[in-house]
């Protein structure tokens, strides 16, 4: 692709104009403004240059035309646009003093200002009427029908993206602030289906093109309808309410006159200030009531299955009853020393002692096991020490 | 046709009830009292007295206080009044495909079931206390009418303000509730309607169990 000079010429106006409708919103040279008030500087200096006539300003002379604003201020501004380009030399030769300010800049400050107000809807509104005329227009073609549906297919997929967008992550605060876009609607998407139609009924073969503005504008409602039923389930039951931060009406309430808030309230009637008991609240209490009182209780116990644990017990004390049983041998009481060495290793006799212990134990076994002072020392025995004891029958 | 003076004085008229309405909460008035603007008339069980109670419309209520995350009026112990308030509910609108006043009247014993069957163990003897803080308070503030010498319950005029949704919530509220068991009342002896369908209902040796 060779670039040609007529065409790089061409680009560079454009981008000659570009960079002077930006001018206003620049800090410095490749900034941002971030200080709102800059947009009166600018103003002022732009005044300044429109009540000049065509002599021009020297930077004194604009410094002194705005001198409700500060010195250093006027003169940081004036350099900011004119390395911008939106001010320019009167004639572009070394030390001429003379400025002149191009229009585009000033055309770009009035529109943000109106989008500042607006949020760009009014100029939406404007932009929709313009392609309305310029559709309708005899002279216009095929061709500037089919672009003027694609910008506004383009206009409405933005729109409906951002509220989408905003709908899906933003909190309700963001959602209420950023809302604007979604108020007055109705009348956008008529002018815009307006448009539409006048589009379709001339050149029937954008149909394609037509189709898309369509769904882009269905998009774009069905955005608005969400983020309307997010702020108004949000908003509860006074709907108002919702659209206003809650400060709002806090600050009205406490900075009103008495006769503002009388003409507010007039025609309604409250009555002495009394609890108010709610049916969710009062569900919400029966419900923790309910919850402490489970917590109380004892664990749920199975009413059917008392035989099962009951036979387990069961054969457990019969076991016991068996071994001791065992032990005895049918007397009423046998000396542990000669349980020990009947049962011959310790290890053999402590598992026969931990069973007598717990049959001992046991509530429904009528055995003892009693231990005296005397210690029986053999080293011949399979447990050389043992203490002398009883266990014996007893009847309770 | 009203004359101009006729308007003065309804005006008159309606200022006086509101001021009275708004310092002192619901008023039980004679029945032929004329009507008040924005005040609900609701006629007391036996006919004899009216109350007057004041209609917010609806969005205007205590639910705005919550909005505004403003603190509400203040009660003692206010989950245990509700529930004796749900209790008393249950307790008191024996025929819940009606509206919830006037109710029926409920006696003590009745709370002090449900009470405990709510809470799922046996009657403990401070819940007595709890109860009859609650029905004080809720009487205080017309919730409740509460008649401590016979021990005796009813709906409050503030009832009338709940709306099909709010019934709605609480005839489920009902049936979650333990079931009371039959009124003894002592004072009134109910309407004959009332008295006849109690025995045969088949709730009591359920009630009873409880």
């Amino acid at each position: 692709m060779d670039a040609t000079l007529l065409d790089a010429e061409a680009e560079a106006a454009v981008l000659r104009v570009y960079r002077q409708v930006f001018a206003v919103l620049a800090r410095e040279a490749g900034a941002m403004i971030v200080d709102p008030d800059l947009l009166d500087v600018d103003q002022a200096i732009l005044d300044a240059f429109a009540e000049a006539g065509s002599d021009g300003l020297t930077v004194e002379q604009a410094t002194l035309a705005c001198r409700a604003y500060p010195h250093d201020v006027i003169v940081r501004r004036f350099e900011v646009l004119r390395q911008y380009g939106a001010i320019t030399k009167l004639v572009d030769r070394p030390n001429e003093l003379r400025h002149r300010a191009a229009f585009a800049p000033y055309v770009m400050l009035m529109f943000l200002r109106r989008m500042s107000v607006q949020g760009g809807q009014a100029e939406l509104h404007q932009l929709l009427t313009l392609e309305a005329h310029s559709v309708s227009d005899p002279q216009a073609v095929v061709e500037q029908g089919e672009a003027s549906i694609e910008r506004l297919t383009k206009v409405f997929r933005l729109l409906g993206n951002e509220l989408a967008i905003l709908v899906a992550t933003s909190t309700t605060a963001q959602l209420r602030e950023n809302a604007q876009l979604a108020w007055g609607n109705e009348r956008l998407i008529e002018q815009a289906e307006k448009v539409h139609r006048i589009v379709l009924d001339r050149w029937p073969a954008l149909h394609r093109a037509c189709t898309s503005l369509r769904m882009s504008l269905a998009a774009y409602a069905d955005a608005v309808q969400l983020a309307a039923g997010r702020l108004v389930e949000r908003a509860g039951t006074t709907r108002a309410l919702g659209l206003l931060p809650i400060e709002t009406w806090l600050t009205f309430t406490r900075s009103s006159e008495p006769e503002v808030l009388a003409g507010v309230l007039d025609g309604l009637l409250f009555d002495a200030a009394a609890p108010d008991f709610s049916p969710q609240t009062m569900v919400e209490a029966v419900e923790t009531g309910r919850r402490t009182g489970t917590a109380r209780m004892a664990p749920p116990r199975p009413t059917e299955d008392t035989a099962a644990p009951e036979s387990a017990a069961a054969t457990d004390r019969e076991e016991l009853r068996a071994e001791a049983e065992r032990v005895l041998a049918g007397r009423p009481s046998v000396d542990i020393v000669e349980v020990v060495d009947e049962a011959g290793d310790w290890i053999t006799a402590r598992r026969v002692l931990a069973e007598l212990t717990a049959a001992h134990l046991h509530d429904e076994l009528d055995y003892e096991l009693v231990w005296s002072d005397g210690m029986r020392i053999d080293p011949a025995a399979g447990t050389p020490w043992a203490t002398e004891g009883v266990f014996r029958r007893v009847t309770r | 046709m009203s004359t101009p003076s006729e308007a003065v004085e309804r005006r008159l008229y309606n200022a006086l009830w509101w001021a009275k309405v708004q310092s002192a909460g619901p008023l039980e008035v004679p029945r032929d009292t004329p009507a008040v603007a924005l005040l609900t008339r609701a006629a007391s069980p036996d006919g004899s007295t009216v109350w007057l109670v004041p209609a917010l419309p609806s969005g205007a209520g205590h639910t705005v206080l919550d909005e505004l995350g403003t603190p509400p009026v203040a009660v003692e112990q206010p989950n245990e009044t509700a529930r004796v308030l749900s209790i008393c509910v249950a307790c008191c609108w024996t025929d819940r495909s009606g509206p919830a006043w006037p109710g029926s009247a409920g006696t003590l014993a009745q709370v002090r079931s449900v009470y405990a069957g709510m809470r799922g163990r046996p009657e403990q003897p401070s819940d007595l206390t709890l109860i009859i803080g609650s029905l004080r308070r809720l009487h205080a503030t017309h919730w409740l009418l509460w008649n401590e010498k016979a021990g005796e319950v009813r709906l409050g005029p503030r009832v009338i303000t709940w709306t099909a949704a709010d019934q709605a919530t609480l005839r489920d509220l009902c049936r979650h509730l333990p079931d009371p068991p039959p009124a003894v009342l002592t004072t009134t002896p109910a309407p004959d309607a009332e008295s006849d369908s109690l025995p045969t209902e088949p709730e009591s040796p359920e009630a009873a169990d409880d």
